[in-house]
């Protein structure tokens, strides 16, 4: 056999590349390959006769195939189904509302709760000045600071414009432990409170935080203002004589230094 | 107004339900032959390819969502059944191709044409013989008619290792065929 291609002749066939132009032209030329390719196909024409020379009944799995798609359509097709489904999506949407709706309530009624607290401690510990202990010094401050809000820095940080730190004393604000910062102007004195509130973070403080997080907030308390920020984790509240505006505006400003 | 929505919602999934059921016996359903035809090769058994090829009816139909329009149904479908049959009879698979092998020497094909005097058993004898990797790849070629490239796609595999198959196994049914005739002949001298 003197044909360089005759070897391939049945990967080509195999492949299917016998049926491009190259081999075309080929075979057109080459006998020998030409009967090699004829042998190969008819040897193929032989297996497939033989294989479909069996007599096959296929009608009953055909009745089985189609009455079990009767039977048994596909979950999604059932209007049962689709009723559950739509019926479980409004249901879990309900839920979802429900929960952040309460959740909201309660962190509302919550930081309602904390700015009384604050308005009432800095009236008695600041303004009546009630015997407390208070930490003036600056290495006791810092280390109180890092134990409240995980960094020692944040009392001189925070400390608003023409403001000195007085002292730090640790209080209770709706039965949670707060930083109380003491600041003085020489004549005015303010309250800062400062919270790390990663240890005790319920579902309404999330809800309100995701709701009002980095948002200054401000309300009259008899005849203070408190003004609150939520920012990094750290809860801050600030209580004044000062008018709503310029509390926001201390608020905010110490909440960018945070 | 929702409700009303509700109910025309409802009917179009009722209706595209049965679309569907229309699509699959156009699609699918047609392709029943060729599969049972595949799978009494592949399993040697009537009834077990019957089930097996139900099986794979019934699967097809639960995942014809998976279906895209378009492509080779038949493929398709023939992947679903060699799948059917590789998890319910990874075993025997096994024990198959341990001991079927040892019924071949492993020679070079023969070159010859291949005799058309066998009758159609003893040639499908001859493919039964392979194993259940060389059997799988000779049918879905040589009687289903699926090229190299879709075999491959259709077993998982590359295109080298379907050529490889195919040539080899081949090459085995042209030898166990040239046995066969020469025993023939041999049978035929004597008398």
């Amino acid at each position: 056999m003197n044909c360089s291609y005759f070897e391939q002749v049945t990967d080509a066939y195999l492949s299917g590349e016998i049926e491009g132009p190259e081999w075309r032209i080929h075979l057109n030329n080459c006998a020998d390959c030409a009967t090699k390719l004829r042998s190969e196909s008819d040897f193929d024409l032989v297996l497939k006769q033989a294989v479909h020379a069996d007599r096959l009944q296929t009608r009953q799995i055909e009745a089985h195939v189609r009455a079990a798609i009767r039977h048994s359509p596909r979950l999604w097709t059932l209007p049962t189904v689709l009723t559950l489904r739509n019926a479980i999506a409004a249901t879990v949407v309900f839920a979802t509302l429900v929960i952040a709706s309460l959740g909201y309530a309660k962190g509302r009624i919550d930081r309602s709760a904390i700015c009384v607290d604050a308005a009432d401690d800095h009236q008695e510990e600041i303004v009546g000045k009630a015997p407390r202990k208070w930490r003036s010094d600056v290495n006791e401050v810092a280390a109180l600071s890092q134990k409240m809000a995980g960094d020692p820095s944040i009392p001189q940080r925070i400390t608003p414009a023409g403001y000195k730190l007085i002292g730090a004393r640790v209080c209770l604000l709706h039965g949670k432990r707060y930083m109380h910062l003491d600041y003085s102007d020489g004549s005015n004195e303010i309250s800062l409170f400062v919270r790390h509130q990663d240890d005790s973070k319920t579902l309404a403080d999330r809800v309100v935080n995701w709701f009002e997080s980095n948002a200054v907030s401000a309300e009259r308390v008899e005849s203070l203002t408190v003004g609150a920020i939520q920012k990094k984790d750290l809860a801050l509240v600030l209580v004044s004589t000062s008018p709503i505006p310029d509390v926001q505006k201390v608020v905010a400003q110490a909440g960018d230094k945070l | 107004m929702y409700f009303g929505c509700m109910a025309e919602t409802r009917k179009a999934i009722f209706d595209r339900g049965n679309s569907r059921e229309v699509e699959f016996e156009q699609l699918a359903l047609v392709h029943i032959r060729a599969l049972l035809r595949a799978a009494v090769r592949l399993a040697r058994d009537a009834s077990v390819a019957e089930d097996l090829v139900q099986d794979a009816m019934l699967r097809a139909w639960r995942h014809f969502d998976r279906f895209q329009p378009g492509t080779n149904c038949k493929a398709w479908l023939f992947r679903i059944m060699l799948n059917c049959w590789t998890t319910r009879h990874q075993q025997m698979r096994q024990e198959a191709i341990q001991f079927f092998p040892e019924q071949y020497t492993e020679s070079a094909p023969a070159e010859r044409t291949a005799p058309t005097r066998f009758s159609a058993e003893e040639i499908q004898n001859s493919i039964d013989l392979l194993t259940e990797e060389y059997r799988t790849a000779l049918v879905l070629f040589a009687v289903e008619g699926f090229s190299c490239k879709e075999i491959a796609e259709i077993l998982g595999i590359p295109i080298g290792t379907v050529m490889s198959r195919l040539s080899r196994a081949r090459g085995l049914v042209k030898n166990d065929l040239a046995k066969r005739e020469t025993r023939y002949v041999k049978a035929k001298a004597r008398l």
